[in-house]
Formats: C-alpha cells, sequence, structure tokens
C-alpha cells in the first residue's frame, strides 16, 4: 500500500512516514499543496494524508479539484482547525475522513488503514484469503491460526496482494503500490520478493499469470 | 428615566407657556369687557344725570325742585340701589326717595364746573355704586350743585360674570385642544425614535444585523454613528476570533511533534509529558471555542433549527457512508435557536457525529419547544452508556470509549457552548437502546 503524506511541516511529515513506513506501507511526501497535486495526479497511491494549511494552495482547494477530476483516493484531513464548520468545509470538499492536531501518530495508521479498507470494500479489520489473515491493526500476518515473520517488503506485497485478492496484479502495479517515488527496483526483486513469500506461506497461495502478473488465490478453493 | 422623557419635557414645556398664555389673555379680554360695559353704564348714568339737571329748578322761596320726576320707578323704591342727589357745600339739598334717610357722600371743589365725573363708590347696605356726578351753578344760586346718580353695579357684574364664565369655558377648550394638538405632535414627531427603539431590539434579538437606512435627517447621524459601532463591533470580534484562531492552530503542529516524541520514549516523565501535551491541547480547545461563542453577545441572532440539521446530516451521511446509518430529523421547520449558526452547528455537529460514531444503525434528531425553551435531542442505537460514564462524559476531554476514534473532546465542547447560551447538556438512554444527549437552548417559534 502507498501513501501519499502532504504536510508542510517537515518535521511532522517525516514522523508520519516513518510511523507508516513501520506499518508496512510505502511513503511520498509532499510539502506543498502544488507538489502533492502534481505527485497525486501521476503516481498511484492508495491513500493521501493531507494537511489542510499548506503554502501556495491549500489543502481544500487541492482536494476539491482532485474530486471534481474524479480521482478518488481515500483521503484523511489533517488539521488545526477542529470546529465543526472546519471539519464540514473538509467533507463537502470530498475527505474521507478527518483528524484533528495534535493528534497520535498511531491514530494516522489505523485511521488509514482503515480507509484503504473501506476503499477496497473490505469492513472488517482482519483481511482474510483462505487460511491466511492479516489484522490491519497490528499487522500481524498468521497462517492456520500460526504467526508467520515477514520482513517489511514482504509484508507490503502480500498486504497489497490481501486487499485485492483474486485480481491479477501487474508488476507496473506492484512497483507503484508497493514502492516509494525514489526506488525503482529492478523486477528481479518483485519475483525473490514473490519467492521468499511462497517459501513462507506455501507455493500455491501466489499463483503466477504469464505475461500479465501475480494473483492471490484461495487455498481453499 | 421618566423625569427624562421627552415627551414630558415637550408636554410640559407647551402646556407651562400655554397656561401663561391663555392666563393674560383671559384677564386682557375680561378687563377690556368689563371697562367697556362700565362705559355704556356710565353713559347711561350720564344721561341720568344730565336730566336731573335740567329738571332742576328754583322755587320762589329758594328752595330746589324737580320740575319732573325722573322716570325710572327704582328712584322711588326705598334703598332699590337707584339714587340721586343734589347738594351744595353744607349737605344735600334734595335727595331722590329711594335714598330715604341717607346721604350720597359729596365733595366740595373737587372739580371744574361742568365736568361729568364717574367712578365707584360704597353705598348704603353694602352696595357697591357706580355715580356720575357734576358740579352746577343754578341761576339764583351763588353756591355751587353738586349734583350726583348713583346706581349698583348689579347689572355689570352679572354681565361681566357671565362673560368671564363664558370666557373661562372658551379659553379652557382652547387649551385643551391645544394640548391634545402638541401630544399628536409629539408622538408623531418622536415615532422614529420609537421605531429605533424596536430596531435595536429587532438587532438584540437577531432579526436584523443593522438598522435601516431611512431616519428622519435628525436622525440619521446617530442610527449611521450607531450602524458604524455595529459594523465595527462585528470586526472586532471577527479579527479577535481569526487571531486566536491563528494562535491557537499555530500551537497544535509542535504539539504534535510533541505528543509524538513523548510516545516514543518509555519512561514516566515521556508519560507525563504526553499528558501534559493533551492538556494543552485541552486548553487550546476550550478556550478555542468560548472566545467563539462569548465573542458576540450584543448583537443578537436566529438560526432556523431544520435547514441546519439537515445540511449536518447530510455531510455526516456522506462521510459516514460506509456505515449505512438512517437518519431521521423530526424537527418542526418553525423553530429557531435564538443563536449563532455557528454555534449550533458546533453543538449538532459534535452531538451527531458521537451518534454516528456509536450507532449501529439508526440517528434520529429531534426538537421541540417546552417551558420556553428550544430541546434538541439526538438519539442513537448504539451500545449506550450507563450514568456514570454519562456523567464522564462531560468531564473534559474524558473519552469514554477508547476504542471509538475521536478526541472525547466534542461532548464537553458541546457542554461548555450551551453553557455559555444559559442551557445545558444532559445524557440519558434513549428509547432506541443507545444514547439519547439533550440540548436545553435558548429558543422560540417562528
Amino acid at each position: 500500500m502507498r501513501v501519499l503524506v502532504v504536510e508542510d511541516d517537515r518535521e511532522l511529515a517525516s514522523r508520519v512516514r516513518e510511523i507508516l513506513q513501520g506499518s508496512g506501507f510505502a511513503c511520498d511526501m509532499a510539502h506543498d499543496g502544488d507538489e502533492a497535486d502534481f505527485l497525486a495526479r501521476t503516481e498511484s497511491y492508495d491513500a493521501v494524508v493531507l494537511d489542510l494549511g499548506l503554502p501556495q494552495r491549500d489543502g481544500l482547494s487541492v482536494l476539491t479539484g482532485w474530486r471534481e477530476d474524479n480521482l478518488d483516493i481515500p483521503v484523511l484531513i489533517l488539521t488545526a482547525r477542529g470546529r465543526w464548520s472546519e471539519k464540514r468545509a473538509g467533507f463537502h470538499a470530498g475527505a474521507d475522513d478527518y483528524l484533528t492536531k495534535p493528534f497520535e501518530l498511531g491514530e494516522v495508521v489505523l485511521r488509514v488503514q482503515a480507509l484503504i479498507r473501506r476503499a477496497a470494500g473490505r469492513a472488517s479489520p482482519e483481511l482474510r484469503c483462505g487460511e491466511l489473515s492479516l489484522d490491519t491493526r497490528s499487522n500481524e500476518v498468521r497462517l492456520r491460526g500460526q504467526p508467520v515473520s515477514l520482513t517489511n517488503q514482504e509484508f507490503r506485497i502480500l498486504s497489497y496482494l490481501l486487499h485485492h485478492p483474486g485480481k491479477v496484479i501487474s508488476r507496473t502495479e506492484f512497483i507503484e503500490h508497493v514502492y516509494e517515488r525514489d526506488l525503482d527496483p529492478d523486477s528481479n526483486v518483485l519475483d525473490v520478493l514473490i519467492g521468499r513469500l511462497r517459501r513462507k506461506l506455501g507455493s500455491d497461495l501466489i499463483e503466477t499469470v504469464r505475461g500479465q502478473g501475480f494473483r492471490l488465490v484461495d487455498g481453499g478453493q | 428615566m421618566n423625569s427624562r422623557s421627552l415627551v414630558k419635557r415637550l408636554v410640559a414645556l407647551t402646556l407651562g407657556w400655554l397656561v401663561l398664555a391663555l392666563t393674560l389673555q383671559g384677564v386682557v379680554l375680561n378687563r377690556g369687557f368689563q371697562e367697556a360695559v362700565t362705559e355704556v353704564f356710565d353713559r347711561k348714568l350720564t344721561a341720568l344725570l344730565q336730566a336731573l339737571i335740567a329738571s332742576l329748578e328754583t322755587a320762589d322761596d329758594g328752595a330746589l325742585t324737580l320740575s319732573r320726576p325722573l322716570g325710572d320707578p327704582r328712584f322711588e323704591q326705598v334703598y332699590s340701589g337707584w339714587y340721586w342727589q343734589v347738594a351744595d357745600t353744607d349737605g344735600p339739598l334734595l335727595t331722590s326717595r329711594s335714598l330715604w334717610d341717607l346721604a350720597l357722600p359729596y365733595h366740595r371743589h373737587e372739580h371744574d364746573i361742568g365736568q361729568v365725573l364717574h367712578r365707584s363708590i360704597d353705598g348704603p347696605r353694602d352696595q357697591w355704586l357706580r355715580v356720575a356726578e357734576q358740579d352746577i351753578l343754578l341761576p339764583g344760586r351763588v353756591a355751587r350743585l353738586h349734583v350726583t346718580v348713583a346706581a349698583v353695579t348689579e347689572d355689570i357684574d352679572a354681565e361681566v360674570q357671565s362673560f368671564q364664565t363664558l370666557l373661562k369655558v372658551a379659553l379652557v377648550l382652547l387649551g385643551l385642544s391645544v394640548l391634545l394638538l402638541v401630544l399628536i405632535q409629539v408622538r408623531v414627531g418622536l415615532r422614529p425614535l420609537r421605531q429605533l427603539r424596536r430596531d435595536l431590539a429587532a438587532i438584540q434579538s437577531g432579526h436584523h444585523q443593522r438598522l435601516a437606512s431611512d431616519y428622519p435627517r435628525e436622525i440619521a447621524p446617530l442610527t449611521e454613528a450607531l450602524n458604524q459601532v455595529l459594523d465595527h463591533n462585528a470586526e472586532v470580534v471577527r479579527r479577535a476570533r481569526t487571531h486566536v484562531g491563528n494562535l491557537a492552530h499555530a500551537l497544535k503542529t509542535p504539539l504534535t511533534l510533541l505528543l509524538a516524541d513523548a510516545r516514543e520514549v518509555d519512561h514516566p516523565r515521556a508519560r507525563q509529558l504526553g499528558e501534559q501535551v493533551q492538556q494543552m491541547r485541552r486548553l487550546i480547545d476550550w478556550h478555542l471555542s468560548r472566545a467563539a461563542v462569548s465573542a458576540n453577545r450584543l448583537v443578537g441572532s436566529r438560526t432556523v433549527l431544520r435547514p441546519l440539521v439537515a445540511e449536518v446530516v447530510d455531510t455526516l451521511s456522506r462521510a459516514f457512508a460506509h456505515r449505512q446509518l438512517r437518519f431521521s430529523i423530526l424537527i418542526p421547520p418553525t423553530l429557531v435557536f435564538q443563536g449563532e449558526s455557528q454555534d449550533l452547528e458546533e453543538m449538532l455537529g459534535n452531538l451527531l457525529e458521537n451518534a454516528c460514531k456509536w450507532a449501529r444503525g439508526e440517528v434520529r434528531v429531534w426538537a421541540q419547544m417546552r417551558d420556553g425553551a428550544l430541546w434538541v435531542g439526538v438519539d442513537d442505537d448504539g451500545t449506550g452508556l450507563d450514568e456514570i460514564q454519562a456523567a464522564a462524559a462531560l468531564q473534559r476531554g474524558k473519552r469514554f470509549d477508547e476504542r471509538t476514534p475521536g478526541s472525547g473532546l466534542g461532548l464537553s465542547i458541546v457542554a461548555d457552548i450551551a453553557q455559555l447560551y444559559d442551557g445545558e447538556l444532559s445524557l440519558e438512554r434513549a428509547p432506541l437502546g443507545g444514547v439519547r444527549a439533550v440540548l436545553r437552548l435558548p429558543g422560540a417559534e417562528r
């Protein structure tokens, strides 16, 4: 899952990015409205964390622009202004959730996870596929009830697959949603990671669709 | 206040002037009439005097006689009030029968011969007499004769009195009509002032923002100045809110970082720091909402309840679209909250957002006027709070379920705002099963 963090305070932006990365998200940063607008329109994000008080273009107008152009990435708004009238403006501009400063960093992770789940049409915080499960609150992966230890990279790939079960995911899509912008891994890395996941979770869980990409299959069916 | 009433001042001034002018007029008219009546009477007396003198004869023995009696029979009735007398320096020589044994006072060498004089004297039996007198010389007599004709002034007095009565009635009527006119004039003249008072009341109750501009030239400068004060007030309030807001919001990003730092370290001091940051956040939010609410109590405002609730519900049903909640609004369209829409929105937004977080499937908003107050309720069908939790929920910033996201500040801010409007927030069990939050607020029906 790849998230764009838009926050003009660089210190806070880095903190949010750190905690999101720690929870298995690929994370890019933008520090003003124009940069955020450019990135959201050119890259593929699964969610945006958007501060409203931005230099150059404020968050609300950036968000309004996205919604007008049918760019419907889930957006979590961060703002110092907690009055209801300000919240209303945020929701009307098309925000999906709202977090008032000062907030606990952990709360950002919970909200972003919930937004991504919601966008994928999943209500429960636990993602399941056959005997495999991922608790998005604790990032714990279990196979037949037993915890599985994964590296951050492996987790990102598995998490993306679990959010889109049964769907064929191309190499490009993986790279777009699992890696940060400045990283451009060669496709071998992906094959290596998929291989490792297959070793840990069983070889029939991730199917290779020749010429197209990979697919998570429900082993039980 | 009453002693400084403009109406009283104007009426008192007019009344004083009116009484003075009418009294003076009455006195002058009365005097004039009296003089005119007396003059007519005097002329009559002079005619009688002339007739008397013309009929005076000296008899052969030197005694005075009347060749012809004066026609009026009242000269024959004793003490009738009509008298005549002819006297020389030694005393009366000849008198009317009506004088009987009395005499009119007479004077010696007072004036020229032939000159007719008029005066008033005290007569017999306390009669007030009007007198015409003349000194004459008769052929065959050395001494001058003093001839007097007198008559009671009863007739004059009666005439004057009836005139006075008439005069009084006329003057009082005149005075009353002028007074009435003045009252009407003052009422009409001061109408813009009453209009001003009504307009100010309308501003206080929130029907208007400024005074109308169609006041008369004399009052227009006042209303313009008032409008300027109102505008200035609104501007000051707006600026103060912006400044407080900017300060508060500028503090919040550093606070978020402090909180993040505090959470990173597992140390009692770090936990303490985290608590302090939360405390600061609560204080900022509390003062922020207070500054926004209490800043503008001079100019009243009114907010129609239903459209605002509908808007809040619309916003929330979008924000909570994934929950597929049913919203019902049971609010008569006539209900009005006597306060600012921002404050009402803040309260209802927080309450409804809470209800949405807690509800399983349904959120209900209702309102009614009862005991002169507006009651607004938000019900949900969530798990419900017991009473202890309800009380704790109103404690500032206390979260009553850590699992439901949210600052926990919502309810206490709502309670604070309600309190600033002399209202209150209470929590009870809703018929739907969850929580019923009830606001008592100043309100009215349209």
